[in-house]
């Protein structure tokens, strides 16, 4: 009897103790965010957030302008909890001064059984890596579908996502319904901007938050959520919906996808901005001209001819 | 029972209707035959064959098939 | 939630397992309920409101059948004439069974036509008769419906007790392992055993866990595998080569068993955990040999669906049995036989491609396997005739793997009409087999760029093959699980978990994946 209650025990000690086995095994040498990074030299600054910050910021155009270096590490879908941990990884080998937060991504609807999936899965990829990279058996294999892919190169675009499509979005003066409500930051997202925040404190790094313009996303309520958050924490913010006129943002051209998200337009307008920005509040050095970042000169010149500027 | 025999034997000369147990089973009577069987049996024996009874139970072996005609003219 | 979310997996059904162990046994029925309920409503949200619609209307009938058919016995005992009496109630009751059937099949063709015929109206008058709605189908309703017009029927045929629990029925149309995709259950069958709450036991919940493994793994490791290559294809219907069109019909069908299967296996599965044993709706079906065959080992809950509520009924009204009658005395034994079967065959055949949709490839899936079969019958003595004079054996090994090859081919090709996005684009693609072929396409490395790598060709490959395995033991009667419990327990536990880690390492799951749809719950 003894035997049959220990025996269900056992076996889930065996399976977590393999499970813990394969981490290191699974986990890849170099983590994905590194990979993204490597052979860019010194990265000035970092822009995290989902599809809005993804779509919303060009780190060539601040090279351009300014000759600050930065990455767009945003993905759409991003989870702030994931990205929390990434984050960890890069700070081990780069030292970024400042850190851009797009914050769409402080506002997701937690209630969401799909948003608890995320959590419990990245939850038991923390806890064991091999569940967080167990699709890396692939790698055991030569890639026969790239062959050029083995070669690392960097993206040109340094992470940002350019896409040139114009749907309009209809109701320009949306942001214009002040109130006063404020919207309460969901406790998760709360708890790991926080977490953000303190680490970006322990590690030197000035933390800005900025909102991409987003009639499908934004609210006055969200912005008064925001403000009050960057208050307490004594953190600049920028959102970009109030002082769309002040950049020159056009709803009849900047926009991608009937008021999600901007299109490539709309995003130089805000990187714009964002790039005056770091010059007169950050203390970052122009790179420009230091033979050290001569990549960043070449994957301009295919930035610009890309995306139609030369 | 032998005016059953006949009917079955009609339908299909080739199966062994005293000892085969499973006609539906063994697909030994597909479901074309069935209905045949089935319109005949209510001719012959003045029953109704409602849709339920249609199950292997009532059609493996001869046997189960008398079993319930004879049910069926008690019921009738 | 479906049930391939780890928050299934790990949260909602060893919860639900948890709380069903602790409460009395009376309550047991509740708990379920309870969890189905939770469950239906955070996938369907206000569409679960037809459910309840379903349950409640199929309960009331139950009873106003049963009460029609004692007070009709009574007025027998009261004296009156029995014959009269007993064609007035069968008229009465019939009446009352078809109010049941339209009630239910009703909701479920409005929801399933309305948009498509008001889209065609519109378009045919060129003008908005009637407005397109976009109507979504509640979660299940193309199961459920099945099962509440089952149990009229039976109750109506008396071969079951009605029901006078409300619990019992609710919980035997919700279930939640069930609700997604089936498989098609008789009242008679589980609702008594479901609503009993019987004792779990060490036994059934490691059997049952090994069976959603299996299941899990059909679906992680081939379906989801498969996945992005098969949209690629189907979506580009003129885009690629003969030969790759051809694996289109091929790919698609495997990925539809691993996925439907699958999910059908961890329901019967989870439902072996709560000790219920739920109707198998697979049985090897690609070693039918007939389209008749296919069908019975093919998602064999529908087929028998159709057979019992829909072919029967239909031979056994008098003007198909006379009919059938007249044609034996003018055609024979044979194919007046088959006259007698053209009918009700050609409305299961309809029903089933109805029942799947409303777009004309469901409806060609349907009638591509109603002519296949009456043609099958009709060239039976043909083909007997035919084997006989050429001193062929039909039951030995050559002319058995001929039907199997036939067969399959039969199969791909019925699914590619089925999965096709439209039937001009099904119609492309099956062309194209034959006109494009010999410029290559399958060697030139086209088929490392539609979405999938190399690895994953590789990987499903070799699980397919797995699958293909497990198949051959099954059809020779061998139980696997009962096999590997009786190892020792070194061996056998090695066994296990290989199983468990071929699942964790090689399936689509997890960071960077949101769990895929299951295909047969879109129907």
């Amino acid at each position: 009897m003894k035997t049959k209650i220990l025996k269900p025990f056992l076996f889930l000690a065996i399976l977590a103790a393999l499970m813990a086995a394969l981490g290191p095994v699974f986990r890849p040498k170099e983590a994905e965010e590194l990979t993204q990074l490597k052979g860019l030299g010194e990265i000035d600054y970092l822009v995290v957030g989902d599809s809005e910050g993804w779509a919303s910021f060009q780190p060539m155009e601040v090279w351009r302008e300014d000759g600050f270096t930065g990455y767009n590490l945003s993905k759409p879908g991003q989870r702030l909890q994931d990205f929390y941990a990434d984050l960890q990884t890069v700070l081990e080998t780069q030292h970024p001064k400042v850190l851009l937060l797009e914050t769409d991504i402080l506002y997701k609807n937690l209630v969401s059984l799909t948003e608890f999936e995320g959590l419990l899965t990245s939850s038991l990829g923390e806890l064991f890596p091999f569940i967080r990279y167990h699709e890396q058996w692939q790698k055991v294999l030569p890639d026969l579908s790239s062959s050029e892919k083995n070669e690392h190169t960097p993206d040109y675009a340094r992470g940002a996502y350019i896409n040139g499509t114009v749907m309009p979005y209809p109701d320009p003066d949306y942001y214009k319904a002040e109130t006063d409500q404020v919207k309460k930051m969901p406790w998760l997202y709360r708890y790991f901007a926080e977490q953000i925040v303190s680490l970006c404190k322990e590690n030197n790094i000035q933390l800005i938050l900025y909102s991409s313009p987003s009639p499908k996303n934004w609210t006055y309520a969200i912005h008064n959520g925001l403000e009050a958050f960057a208050q307490e924490y004594d953190l600049e913010f920028i959102d970009f919906n109030l002082i769309q006129e002040e950049i020159g943002l056009d709803w009849s051209t900047d926009c991608l996808d009937d008021g999600d998200h901007i299109n490539f337009a709309g995003s130089r307008k805000v990187t714009t901005y964002l790039s005056e920005y770091l010059a007169s509040h950050t203390r970052l050095t122009d790179h420009r001209g230091d033979p050290a970042f001569q990549i960043w000169d070449t994957d301009l010149r295919t930035y610009l001819t890309t995306t139609g500027q030369n | 029972m032998d005016e059953l025999l006949e009917i079955l034997e009609d339908i299909d000369p080739d199966n062994d209707y005293e000892n085969d147990e499973h006609l539906i089973d063994d697909a030994h009577l597909d479901s074309l035959s069935l209905l045949q069987l089935v319109s005949e049996l209510e001719d012959t024996f003045d029953i109704q064959v409602t849709p339920t009874e249609l199950i292997p139970a009532n059609f493996n072996s001869a046997k189960a098939i008398w079993a319930m005609v004879q049910r069926l003219q008690q019921e009738g | 939630m479906s049930y391939t979310y780890l928050l299934y997996l790990l949260v909602f059904l060893p919860g639900v397992l948890l709380v069903y162990a602790i409460v009395p046994q009376r309550f047991r029925g509740v708990v379920l309920l309870l969890a189905s309920y939770a469950f239906l409503i955070q996938l369907s949200h206000k569409l679960s409101f037809f459910i309840v619609y379903t349950t409640i209307s199929v309960f009331l009938i139950g009873l106003w059948l049963s009460a029609a058919q004692k007070r009709s016995e009574a007025r027998i005992k009261a004296g009156a004439d029995r014959k009269t009496e007993k064609k007035a109630n069968t008229r009465r009751r019939r009446a009352i069974l078809w109010l049941g059937i339209l009630s239910q099949g009703g909701v479920l063709f409005f929801l399933k036509f309305y948009d498509s015929v008001a889209a065609h109206l519109n378009l045919w008058t060129a003008s908005e008769v009637l407005p397109v709605k976009n109507l979504v189908l509640p979660l299940g309703i193309s199961f459920y419906t099945l099962e509440a017009i089952s149990y009229l029927v039976d109750v109506y045929y008396r071969k079951i007790e009605v029901e006078r629990n409300i619990g019992r029925m609710a919980l035997f149309l919700s279930f939640f392992p069930i609700i997604m995709e089936g498989p098609i259950c008789r009242y008679g069958e589980l609702a008594r055993p479901l609503w009993e709450g019987k004792q779990l036991t060490y036994r059934n919940l490691t059997f049952g866990a090994q069976r959603l493994l299996w299941g899990l793994f059909k679906k992680w490791v081939i379906a989801d595998r498969l996945s992005p290559l098969v949209s690629t294809l189907f979506n580009h219907p003129g885009g690629y080569q003969g030969g790759v069109m051809a694996l289109a019909g091929i790919l698609y069908t495997l990925q539809l068993y691993a996925d439907f299967s699958g999910c059908i296996d961890m329901t019967i599965g989870t439902g072996e955990m709560f000790g219920l044993t739920l109707p198998e709706n697979f049985r090897q079906p690609f070693f039918a040999k007939t389209p008749s065959e296919f069908w019975r080992r093919w998602h064999i809950t529908l087929g028998a669906w159709f057979k019992d509520y829909i072919f029967y009924p239909l031979s056994l009204t008098s003007g198909i049995k006379k009919l059938g009658k007249s044609a034996r005395k003018k055609l024979g034994k044979h194919y007046g036989q088959i006259a007698q079967t053209l009918i009700p065959l050609f409305a299961v055949w309809l029903c089933n491609g109805v029942w799947h949709g409303t777009g004309w490839t469901y409806l060609f899936y349907g009638m591509y396997y109603f002519v296949l079969i009456v043609t099958g019958e009709l060239i039976e003595p043909l083909v007997a005739s035919g084997t006989a004079k050429l001193g062929i054996d039909r039951s030995h090994w050559p002319w058995r793997i001929l039907q199997t090859v036939k067969m399959l081919a039969i199969i791909f090709t019925g699914e590619l009409f089925f999965r096709a996005t439209s039937m001009p684009n099904g119609w492309q693609m099956f062309s194209s087999i034959f006109t494009g072929f010999g410029k290559g396409g399958i060697t030139d490395g086209a088929l490392l760029t539609l979405g999938i790598t190399f690895q994953d060709y590789l990987l499903a490959g070799i699980a397919l093959a797995v699958v293909l395995v497990v198949g051959v033991l099954h059809e020779r009667g061998i139980h696997i699980r009962e096999r590997v419990a009786a190892w020792p327990i070194v061996p056998r536990w090695c066994f296990y978990f290989a199983a468990l880690f071929a699942v964790l390492i090689f399936g689509v799951y997890g960071f960077g994946h949101t769990p895929a749809d299951l295909i047969y719950a879109g129907f």
